[in-house]
Formats: structure tokens, C-alpha cells, sequence
């Protein structure tokens, strides 16, 4: 199991650097979900495009999603950009905790949607959809799920403890060391983007 | 799901071949199209770029390098680089 510490030094690499290394963020990520909830052995890819500044973070598309210490899945997937003194910023991301392995599963509990460009002008750049039904009648004339519910986007490490809080998985690590790991993890990368805010401004 | 080995595991970084092999095999599974067919659909509004399966498939095609053979036939059979 990872240790704060590593967990420390990994994060310090990623997030206080002028120039984030995708490899190293990508171990991270890594870290953070095998510390507490992927199954044993599976893991994210990282996948650069050659002579670009850009890639992406994700379970393999012709894989399933990733398999989580409940069997039940996760399908994650994270588009970067990172160039020459700039610092790496996300440009896409979509995070669905589903029941079964299909890529394409209409049995999705929650989808997390992260757009830097948003294709659909109605679709909030950043939006929460839920499977579900209303408990009220004559709400809304759509379904719940094709509401999208206007977000800040999630940190990895908000999502996982939503997984561990709201919906009972247990971690991985028996130790209780995770959160702690977590809550390092997630503050310095708040830390990072209002950095990079300031550099946007500045 | 193709179970990593330990050295897979460590390696985690995925080469222009294997993503193309994926790319290639998700086209075909999913919209019994080669992946130029799959971008002219996309090109043309035959497929819908906001639809978040035919975006998943696209942006692991834009990880291909651009001289990549799978640009080639949507560029009219030239090669961009």
C-alpha cells in the first residue's frame, strides 16, 4: 500500500513543479485508487500523443472499465494538455460508477462530465447526471438521468470518497491512513489550480 | 477485461500500435466502421460528437500520432504530416 509519505513526495513532483510530468500524475492517480478502491492489480494507462503536448488517463478503451474492490466498475477517462511553460490543465473528463462492464452501460449509478469546450451549448461545462426516478410526479417532463446538474468539477479524490462515504465501499488500506492521504492529496491540487489561476490572470 | 501482468502493470503507458489496435477494434464492435469511416461519420454529423461514446472513441483517436494511417483516407488519401 502506498504511504503518506510517497504519497506526499508523488504529489510535491506533480503539483509544485512549473512543468507537471502526466507519467508522474498519472502514478498518482494510480496510487490513490489502489490505496482505496480498485480491485487488486487493475490500474489506469497513460497515453501521450507523440510530438504533442497533450494525452490522456484512462481505463483502456477496448477494456472494460475499471474494476473496483466491490465488482462493480468504474469508467474513467481524462484528457490532458501540457505545454512548454504552462502548467498541465485538464481538458476533458468523465468519471461513471456503473453496475455492470459494458462501455456503454445504461445501468450507470452517477456520471461525473467535465467539458473544457462543451459540445451541446445546454449541457453545463461541468455536470453531476443520476440514475434514478423522481419521488415527486409531473417535475419535469425528461427522465433524472438526462437532467445535468450544473457542478464545480469533482476532484479524483472527492469522487473516490463519495464511492467510500456515500455508497459503502471500504478501502483498500485497513489502516485508516487513506483519508488522511486523500485530504493531503486533494489540497495540494486545490493549491495547484488557484496557482495556475493566478498565472492565467497574472 | 485483458487482466494486466505485472509487467504491463508497471509499464502503464500505451504505444501508438496498441491504441490503434483498440481504436480499430472499438469502431468496428461499435459502429461496424473502419476508423476513416468512423471520423468522416463524425465529419459529416452522421454520428454525434456530443454523444459521450462517440467522444470517448475520439479522443483516443486524437492520441494517434498525425501522420498515423488512420488520418489518411479522411484526408483524401494524404498523409497531413
Amino acid at each position: 500500500m502506498p504511504s503518506l509519505n510517497e504519497v506526499k513526495s508523488l504529489s510535491k513532483k506533480v503539483f509544485e513543479s512549473s512543468r507537471a510530468n502526466p507519467a508522474d500524475f498519472n502514478e498518482l492517480l494510480n496510487k490513490l485508487l489502489t490505496l482505496t478502491v480498485a480491485a487488486d492489480g487493475h490500474r489506469l494507462s497513460l497515453r501521450r500523443k507523440p510530438k504533442a503536448d497533450l494525452g490522456l488517463i484512462a481505463n483502456r478503451i477496448a477494456d472494460k472499465p475499471l474494476l473496483l474492490n466491490n465488482g462493480r466498475f468504474l469508467k474513467f477517462l481524462m484528457t490532458y494538455t501540457c505545454g512548454k511553460g504552462t502548467p498541465l490543465t485538464i481538458t476533458y473528463s468523465c468519471f461513471q460508477y456503473q453496475c455492470d462492464e459494458d462501455r456503454h452501460s445504461n445501468r450507470f449509478i452517477f456520471r461525473y462530465d467535465y467539458n473544457i469546450e462543451p459540445e451541446d451549448e445546454s449541457h453545463p461545462a461541468a455536470h453531476l447526471q443520476i440514475n434514478g426516478e423522481f419521488n415527486e410526479k409531473n417535475v419535469t417532463s425528461k427522465k433524472l438521468e438526462d437532467i445535468r446538474f450544473p457542478v464545480v468539477r469533482p476532484s479524483v479524490e472527492s469522487l473516490i470518497l463519495l464511492l467510500i462515504d456515500g455508497f459503502g465501499l471500504k478501502a483498500n488500506d485497513q489502516t485508516g491512513e487513506w483519508r488522511k492521504i486523500l485530504e493531503y492529496s486533494e489540497n495540494t491540487f486545490r493549491e495547484y489550480q488557484a496557482k495556475k489561476l493566478i498565472h492565467l490572470i497574472s | 477485461m485483458k487482466v494486466l501482468d505485472k509487467k504491463d502493470a508497471n509499464a502503464a503507458e500505451l504505444t501508438s500500435d496498441e491504441v490503434r489496435q483498440d481504436v480499430i477494434q472499438v469502431a468496428q464492435q461499435d459502429y461496424k466502421m473502419t476508423v476513416p469511416q468512423f471520423l468522416k461519420a463524425v465529419d459529416s454529423g452522421k454520428l454525434d460528437r456530443s454523444n459521450y461514446a462517440v467522444r470517448e472513441l475520439l479522443v483516443w483517436i486524437e492520441t494517434l500520432p498525425d501522420d498515423d494511417p488512420v488520418f489518411v483516407e479522411r484526408n483524401g488519401g494524404q498523409c497531413p504530416a
